[in-house]
């Protein structure tokens, strides 16, 4: 590789008309930065603006109402949009800054390169796809394992690729990346580990979710559980009559194509009487759900009966004077994406005693993810419990009184 | 002048409590009584509740700000707008990638010059077809310090690291016992006799 070498002053001085140049169209997949096109079109708006204000930089008081009735509101405070109507609105990719300049320069030669290297993997995967297995000493193993690390090689290219681009980080910021491209995946994905997960891992992990209802998970997806538009964090109380209808749940993935998910909800704090322990039952069992990054959307209230739903949703529920019960959401992977036959599930399926792992060793199913909310006696519990022909509203459970040892007590028959 | 001597002679002029208490960063004694107008808002300013007093003089603010926040000690954060933010970024990326390439470069030229010594070497110890005798001869590190004029290499002098401040034993352990005690580099006793 030559050294790239620092900008020479001869660039410099011809910065300010300059334009970048176009890569050559083998490599020109996408430009660097699609110039926006807003310039043009301010300056072709501007021609006449009092007839046609533009709701980005209209800031005069009598022109802002004409606006809305038009049904185009003003953008922003009235004091950015008049810094914007005096400022020159050039495109930011365009600003005339030296430095910047040279430092966007350094980057497109730097994309163009890696684009070049995007090719040149990309005809390697084909030759090896196109060897015969016999060729490789290892065969057929051998050439499936060498393919997975080129592929992977390439989408760190691709990342590589777009990772220095300020227009990618900002739509990135903006919320606004498409989550088909590697580099949107790869930046969320980061941002999520860098906090949320670590959240979400230290939850289920605290309050034993992960050894009490699965043996062992390494989230990969984002869960995000909302019940209508209330939003709850891993771990929240929610009430009773708010968890009364089923849940919304967001489940980001990161990594490319389509998951067929099971989704659990259990709760494995049931108290029972008679081992004086507490069992656990299943909430909510929905198999054969497709999510993909850009659909992460799965509302437990729409999905199909007939062909998703194993256990419709039963009220989360804790009687009065029972501890806080875990209400514990366990996300799935169905092995091979290959759907699970719901009328046989469906027989094996019960709610009470339900087990994650034995649903798991018997349908081939790896937990990808969990989340949990908890639930506890409320005012509004007798209701929904009534609602939903739940028995046991009107018993308060109590702890069994522990009688102390006669050593242990403090005033005992032998001294008196 | 020393830092906290001038701190207290400004906060004498200005008349402020040199340590910052809460109740005094918060409540200020308005010097001025003049409105300030926004030249972006074509509106009044008005204060957010009524009753309360106008705000400071911004110069007052910002004279209370440096003393309390000396950017000797602590220096600033950067704040910059969102376009400026992302010029800074931008630039930042840049520097690293070619930092980043220049060093890989030389990193790259340096394995190519062990690599061709290396052959080059192999080739006189096995192809000149003497044994080895060459390359043993060249290996050889006799004469390699000494002094040019009696047909050495390089001085001796060179064999140690050259140092801006090399010590009062220059090196030959410490000044009490030993070595040390006799290696001075500066004889303070010496007089012109």
């Amino acid at each position: 590789m030559a050294p790239s070498r620092a900008p020479s002053a001869l660039l410099l001085h011809s910065m300010r008309s300059l334009t970048i140049e176009k890569s050559p169209a083998a490599f020109a997949l996408r430009a660097f930065t699609s110039t926006s096109s807003t310039y043009e079109q301010a300056q072709v708006e501007r021609t006449s603006f009092y007839r046609n204000p533009d709701p980005e930089t209209v800031y005069h008081p009598r022109l802002e109402p004409r606006l809305a009735r038009a049904g185009r509101p003003p953008v922003g405070s009235r004091r950015r949009r008049m810094a914007l109507a005096q400022s020159p609105r050039i495109p930011f990719e365009q600003l005339p800054y030296q430095c910047f300049q040279e430092a966007r320069k350094i980057l497109i030669e730097d994309r163009e390169e890696k684009l070049r290297k995007i090719e040149i993997e990309r005809a390697r995967i084909a030759r090896v796809r196109e060897a015969d297995p016999s060729t490789f000493r290892g065969g057929e193993a051998f050439k499936q394992k060498r393919l997975a690390s080129m592929e992977a090689e390439l989408e760190r290219l691709k990342i590589l690729a777009d990772i220095n681009d300020p227009s990618v980080k900002r739509r990135f910021e903006d919320g606004k990346g498409d989550m088909n491209k590697p580099i949107y995946r790869y930046l969320a994905e980061r941002k999520w580990r860098e906090y949320p997960r670590k959240v979400l891992v230290q939850r289920i992990t605290q309050m034993k979710v992960v050894p009490d209802v699965v043996p062992n998970v390494d989230p990969i997806l984002d869960v995000k559980i909302a019940f209508g538009k209330k939003a709850v964090a891993p771990g929240d109380f929610v009430a009773s009559d708010i968890s009364e209808k089923p849940c919304q749940l967001t489940l980001q993935a990161f990594n490319r194509g389509e998951k067929l998910v099971t989704i659990a909800v259990v709760d494995p704090d049931v108290p029972n009487l008679e081992t004086d322990s507490f069992d656990s039952r299943c909430h909510y069992l929905a198999s054969n759900i497709t999510i993909s990054p850009t659909k992460p959307l799965v509302d437990l209230t729409r999905l199909s009966p007939d062909s998703q739903v194993l256990l419709p949703w039963l009220p989360p529920h804790a009687q009065k004077g029972s501890p806080y019960h875990r209400l514990s959401i366990v996300i799935l992977q169905q092995k091979d994406n290959i759907p699970i036959d719901v009328e046989v599930a469906r027989q094996k399926a019960q709610r009470d005693g339900f087990t994650v792992r034995s649903f798991m060793s018997r349908h081939l199913l790896t937990p990808i993810s969990a989340s949990l909310f908890r639930t506890k006696w409320d005012d509004s519990t007798a209701a929904v419990m009534e609602r939903a022909g739940l028995a046991g509203a009107d018993i308060e459970l109590k702890r069994k009184k522990v009688e102390p040892l006669p050593y242990k007590r403090r005033n005992p028959s032998s001294f008196r | 002048m020393h830092v906290s001597s001038m701190r207290t002679a400004l906060a004498r002029v200005f008349q402020i409590p040199l340590r910052p208490s809460l109740r005094n960063a918060v409540k200020v004694p308005s010097t001025t009584t003049e409105t300030t107008t926004s030249s972006f808002s074509t509106s009044v300013t008005r204060a957010a509740k009524k009753g309360k007093g106008v705000k400071p003089d911004q110069r007052i603010t910002l004279i209370r700000y440096f003393l309390y926040h000396p950017t000797t000690l602590t220096p600033r954060p950067l704040r910059f707008s969102r376009n400026r933010y992302l010029r800074h970024w931008t630039i930042h990326r840049a520097w690293n990638l070619y930092r980043a390439k220049v060093k890989q470069a030389r990193q790259l030229e340096l394995e190519r010059q062990y690599n061709a010594m290396n052959a080059a070497n192999e080739e006189l110890r096995v192809g000149a077809g003497d044994g080895g005798k060459l390359f043993r001869k060249a290996q050889m590190k006799t004469g390699v310090w000494s002094i040019p004029e009696r047909g050495g290499g390089v001085p001796i002098e060179y064999a140690r690291g050259l140092v801006d401040w090399m010590g009062s034993t220059g090196g030959l352990g410490s000044s009490g016992v030993g070595l040390g005690a006799k290696a001075k580099i500066w004889d303070s006793e010496w007089k012109r006799s």
